[in-house]
């Protein structure tokens, strides 16, 4: 049974804790208002690559800054850049490209605080952006600063931390426009209460949103909302090599998170990548066309499908992750949006799988598993 | 110099490497000559060698520039030149005394030739150089080997590449840059050289400043050359410059002579030069002259290899050098005048983007560990304040526009005392021969011309015209003709435009006229091809540009290509082309005779040809229509009466019985019609079979009747009326759904037809239908008009004799 104090997945700060407090200690830079860090740390932190020394109470031990985004540099340059400027930062991108995840690690490296979170969806309103009313209270003791309800905004504005805005354009433009003052006026103004009618922002406040450019057309930002923002775009992850390293990072610590006892083999992340890379972009590693899927086949589906599978081979399989339970899994992944997306995996199969089966026996058992699953 | 300062321990090099690298940069700092290490076109480079000649005033500077250039410096001097410039040599090796004609030519007749270009801007150091030490009065000497020696007498692997490419090349292969690379996060070169080096002069106050960039430069260089494989080109140029410094070396000097050369070169082995490179030297015709040169030009998208990324920004940052700008006010006036440009050009920019972009490049570059932000830095900060979405999409015209603004539109002019190059010469002299020359006058606007090719003087223009256009000179463009002027008259608009030096400069490797680079041009054609196609139309160029020289070679190789060609659509093509080319022949007097047997041969295998087109595919359809209209054409024609018409005819009925496509039946059943050898009612009757077939049967009667109408243009008007009967009784049998299949036949077919055909047959069709009635009138001709008509009949007749005498003159 779960202890009540364990969690599915803790905030990154609290994941990453040792990491930040070893970049802390040796942080030669002054960091900006209400930073915690350094730009320079901040982005050590987000690209990992060293290892520290950090000292704790009296002993020394080294702390290992592991990669947490695995993408081109100048992008997160660019996004720390932006968050230290007056300017909000917009991360755009294709479902599964790692905005939200990149936007999770800014904050919890700028201000320690990544639970600062709107949800854009259809029904977000301008309350959850500013801030709205225990009724109960103001019915009985009328309006006043402590029967107010602090929005997520609200609340990094007084600490001087970070918004993150997830899904900015799933609202409909009359709330997204709530944001325009905000961001303008770095304040929010309380009608309610005549006294004490302005929040303002502490240095250091700024925004984190995120916005998928396949919905993009759903609630496009206004021109007056966008010119407040720098938009940084993040692409799907085309090198094969990077995105295996990401999946197998990714894997070990879902494994470790789900105390999984399976374990990966790097050919079989190395097929994943592969196919889900081939049928993503239309064209197979050696050239070949092959028509592409509808679906996004982002990096994170395919953690997805490789999470599955090993919950599938730990649970109902023989405790290997193989061929078999990789395409039981993956077929869900690939039709999902269009039915024509079924024949095109077929021919993919008919075509480039079997033809690699034929040398390769893990392509084999591929292919005749992800058949018998079509 | 501590090696735990420098650049060197920055990529992480080897302890036993730092010792070798710190003694060998010294040795050359604190040489015998005064070295000044560059890279080509960087502004601080060009700055440090210019505060080195004024502060030392050497008696002597060698420069890294080909030698042969020696003799330009004071046209080069001149007030009247002004960069963006080029040094350009073309050397053509006239006697192949490099042996290279068949090797890297594609015949022995064609010797190996090159042009070559060393641009100078504004910010050169190598132009600075030059600016500096005539301002302090000291002794200019070049001393690099000649680009076409090193290029013909070395032997390398690989492409051949330009000088300043391969110099880059082995930078970017050296384990030091890769080192420096990864420790730096350097996305490219031009990154990693800004970073270090372009930017760090904007912030110095004190004149030593010079001396550590100098020594920083000497550094990079020598951890480069001594971590990176040279090409034997390199070491051989080396040898050729050390040698150049000795002997140009002044004996009585007191100071130091500078040499200003690439980083490379500045460690180069003091050694004799190979005697092939100085016995090189008489060979072949060299000329060489300064041209113009233009930043698009410069910039490395437009294929110039080792070219600048970004000419005008660049300019921007040596201005600010001299000019004793901040960094600050650098960054500002940078950002401001992209944004501004990017504004013109249609991007919804403001002030408030110019501020944003110049704040976030300042934090970008301090995040980079930059002294100052450096072009990256300022274009990604354009990009994340100013593109509202994917760089690749939303930020294309973006993309676009900030590199038009980067690269600049600048062109360098040339003083009229430099010479101009034999083939640029002779293209002026022509041009005031046939009063085509603008007399002076700097205008540039389009001109028209109007010629009839049968007065000697104008044909002259024509072919001067036309050999331009060949040659994709950019100068005219011929108007095409309608009526009955398209025979002997044509027009053109000519307008002079940088682009016309530029190309001929770029020609003139091939010969000093027009017409000798045509006929390069022409027997290189020759030589690459197999085709007959291509042979006979090179050909038929070579006449019209008035070359009949070319014709015995053209001729040797037709007869070789002609065993090889098979295809029926070639065939008739090459006949066509040679038929052309005989005409062309009697109207310049050149003797016929020899293509006569060639014709025969060429008209032979079309026959034969035809045997294999029965049933062709129908993507061969349209060039076989055009096949058979050629042939008969000449059929019908008196020309020629040594051609096997007869077999002709012979292969036509075999083909057309044979062929089961029911559209290329047509056209051989139309073929046939045309030449007499069927008639309408033999039509009519093959139409008339289909009325009670298959509703499949009757779609193909349609295509069938496409074919026929393809071919059959004269004959299908005589006999419309027939023919017009049978198409309606046909239709009236076909269902709706096979009606209208038929019809986008019969469209198709009709549209073949030119409107006075369409509408005879459409006369045949209203007439069948009785849709029009005769109509009697009585005409009543005036005497004037009669006369006016026997007025025209004269000069159409004179018009006929005077064609018919050159036909006489060919018998």
């Amino acid at each position: 049974m779960a202890k009540t104090d364990e969690k599915i997945r803790a905030p990154l700060e609290q994941q990453y804790q040792e990491q930040l407090l070893a970049l802390k200690q040796n942080d030669p830079d002054t960091p900006p208002p209400s930073w915690l860090l350094s730009p320079k740390m901040v982005l050590l932190f987000i690209l990992g690559g060293e290892t520290l020394n950090y000292k704790k109470g009296r002993k020394t031990q080294q702390v290992a800054i592991t990669q947490k985004f695995f993408g081109d540099r100048r992008l997160v340059e660019r996004a720390i850049i932006t968050l230290a400027s007056e300017r909000a930062l917009l991360l755009i991108g294709e479902p599964g490209t790692g905005k939200s995840w990149l936007s999770e690690n800014l904050a919890a490296a700028i201000c320690g605080n990544s639970t600062l979170t709107i949800q854009g969806t259809a029904g977000t309103t301008e309350e959850h952006i500013k801030y709205t009313w225990n009724i109960a209270k103001v019915i009985a003791e009328g309006y006043s600063r402590d029967n107010r309800v602090p929005s997520p905004t609200m609340v990094a504005m007084n600490q001087g931390g970070l918004l993150r805005f997830e899904e900015i354009t799933r609202c409909v433009p009359d709330v997204q426009d709530s944001l325009v003052s905000i961001l303008s006026d770095k304040s929010i103004a309380i009608p309610e209460l005549p006294d004490d009618n302005m929040v303002w922002a502490r240095p250091g406040f700024n925004l984190i949103a995120t916005a998928n450019s396949r919905d993009q057309g759903v609630n496009e930002l206004s021109a007056a909302l966008k010119r407040r923002f720098n938009y940084i775009h993040i692409p799907v992850v085309s090198d094969g090599a990077t995105e295996q390293a990401i999946i197998a990072q990714r894997i070990a610590e879902l494994t470790e998170q789900y105390q999984l006892t399976v374990s990966v083999q790097p050919d079989v992340i190395e097929l994943l990548s592969r196919v889900f890379r081939e049928l993503r972009q239309g064209r197979t590693e050696d050239g070949i066309k092959i028509k592409p899927v509808s679906s996004t086949l982002s990096t994170a589906e395919s953690i997805a499908v490789l999470l599955d599978a090993s919950l599938h081979a730990q649970y109902l399989g023989s405790g290997d992750v193989g061929a078999r339970s990789l395409a039981e899994n993956m077929v869900g992944a690939v039709v999902k949006e269009e039915a024509n997306d079924r024949a095109v995996l077929a021919e993919y199969l008919n075509t480039i799988a079997k033809s690699r089966g034929a040398t390769d026996s893990l392509w084999n058992a591929f292919y005749l598993a992800a058949k018998g699953a079509l | 110099m501590k090696a735990e300062d420098t650049l060197w321990h920055q990529a992480g090099l080897d302890t036993c490497l730092l010792s070798e690298l710190e003694a060998l940069t010294q040795e050359r700092l604190n040489d015998e000559v005064y070295w000044l290490p560059v890279r080509h076109h960087s502004p601080s480079c060009a700055l440090m060698v210019q505060q080195a000649i004024l502060t030392q005033r050497p008696e002597q500077v060698f420069i890294e520039a080909p030698v042969q250039y020696q003799d330009l410096l004071a046209e080069l001097l001149d007030q009247g030149t002004k960069p963006p410039i080029a040094f350009y040599s073309s050397f053509s090796d006239t006697d192949n005394e490099f042996a290279l004609a068949g090797i890297t030519t594609p015949s022995e007749e064609i010797v190996a030739a090159m042009g070559s270009w060393m641009p100078l801007l504004e910010y050169s150091p190598e132009y600075v150089a030059i600016k500096t030490a005539s301002q302090v009065g000291a002794k200019i000497v070049f001393i690099d080997l000649p680009a076409h020696i090193s290029a013909f007498s070395v032997e390398r692997e690989g492409e051949q590449q330009d000088k300043a490419a391969l110099e880059q090349q082995q930078i970017l292969n050296s384990r030091f840059f890769k080192m420096l690379t990864q420790a730096g996060h350097y996305h490219h070169w031009h990154e990693c050289w800004d970073g270090l080096f372009e930017s760090e002069l904007l912030k110095r106050t004190e004149i030593h400043q010079f001396d550590a960039y100098r020594a920083k430069m000497a550094a990079f260089s020598a951890a480069v050359r001594l971590t990176t494989k040279l090409d034997q080109q390199t070491l051989v140029r080396e040898g050729f410059m050390w040698q150049q410094i000795k002997d140009h070396w002044l004996p009585n000097a007191t100071r130091k002579p500078m040499v200003v050369c690439g980083g490379l070169h500045m460690f180069m082995a003091k050694k004799k030069a190979e005697e092939h490179t100085r016995n090189a030297f008489g060979f072949g015709k060299e000329y060489h002259t300064i041209v113009p040169f233009s930043y698009e030009r410069l910039s490395q998208h437009s294929g110039y290899k080792a070219g600048n990324r970004a000419p005008y920004f660049y300019q921007g940052l040596w201005q600010a050098l001299i000019g004793n700008r901040t960094e600050s006010e650098n960054l500002y006036q940078q950002v401001q005048y992209l944004i501004d440009y990017a504004r013109k050009k249609g991007e919804p920019l403001t002030a408030s983007d110019a501020i944003a972009s110049v704040q976030h490049a300042m934090m970008l570059g301090q995040l980079r560990h930059r002294e100052s932000p450096i072009l990256d830095d300022i274009v990604d900060a354009i990009f994340s304040c100013c593109c509202k979405g994917d760089p690749d999409r939303e930020g294309q015209h973006l993309q676009r526009v900030l590199f038009e603004a980067l690269t600049g539109n600048q062109q360098g002019k040339v003083s009229v005392a430099v010479e101009q190059l034999p083939l640029v010469k002779a293209f002026h002299l022509e041009l005031a021969l046939h009063n085509m020359d603008s007399k002076g006058e700097d205008r540039e606007y389009e001109q028209h011309l109007k010629l009839d090719i049968r007065q000697p003087e104008q044909r002259a223009i024509a072919i001067f015209l036309r050999r331009l256009t060949y040659l994709k000179v950019p100068f005219a463009e011929s108007i095409s003709q309608q009526g009955n002027e398209r025979l002997f008259q044509e027009q053109w608009s000519y307008c002079l435009t940088p682009g016309t030096q530029e190309r001929l400069i770029e020609l003139s490797q091939y010969g000093d006229t027009l017409e000798a680079v045509v006929t390069h041009q022409l027997q290189h054609l020759f030589s690459t091809s197999a085709a007959i196609t291509d042979i006979s139309e090179g050909l038929l160029i070579a006449l019209d540009m008035a070359l009949p020289q070319m014709v015995s070679q053209a001729h040797s190789l037709c007869q070789q290509a002609l065993v090889n060609e098979h295809r029926f659509a070639s065939l008739t093509q090459s006949f066509t082309n040679l038929l052309l080319c005989r005409q062309r022949l009697v109207l310049v007097d050149f003797s016929v005779e020899s293509l006569v047997p060639l014709l025969q041969r060429c008209f032979s295998y079309a026959n034969h040809a035809l045997l294999t087109i029965s049933n062709a595919p129908a993507d061969e359809e349209d060039a076989i229509v055009q096949g058979l209209l050629q042939m008969c054409q000449v059929y019908l024609s008196d020309e020629l009466a040594e051609l096997d018409r007869d077999n002709f005819i012979q292969y036509l009925h075999q083909v057309a019985d044979a062929s089961t496509v029911p559209f290329l039946k047509g056209c051989f059943y139309g073929a046939l019609m045309e030449l007499k050898q069927r008639s309408t009612d033999d039509l009519a009757q093959e139409i008339c079979r289909y009325q009670y077939t298959a509703p499949e049967l009757m779609i193909e009667c349609s295509l069938f009747i496409e074919g026929v109408v393809s071919l059959s243009h004269t004959s299908i008007l005589l006999g419309a009326k027939e023919i017009v009967a049978s198409i309606d009784v046909l239709l009236s049998q076909a269902e709706p759904p096979v009606f209208e299949q038929m019809v986008v036949h019969f469209r198709a077919a009709f549209e073949r037809l030119s409107q006075l055909q369409r509408v005879r047959i459409a006369d045949a069709v209203a007439q069948h239908y009785g849709l029009s009635e005769a109509e009697q009138l009585n005409l009543n001709i005036p005497l004037a008009a009669i006369h006016q008509l026997a007025d025209l009949d004269n000069q159409v007749a004179e018009i006929m004799h005077s064609w018919f005498e050159f036909l006489e003159e060919e018998q």
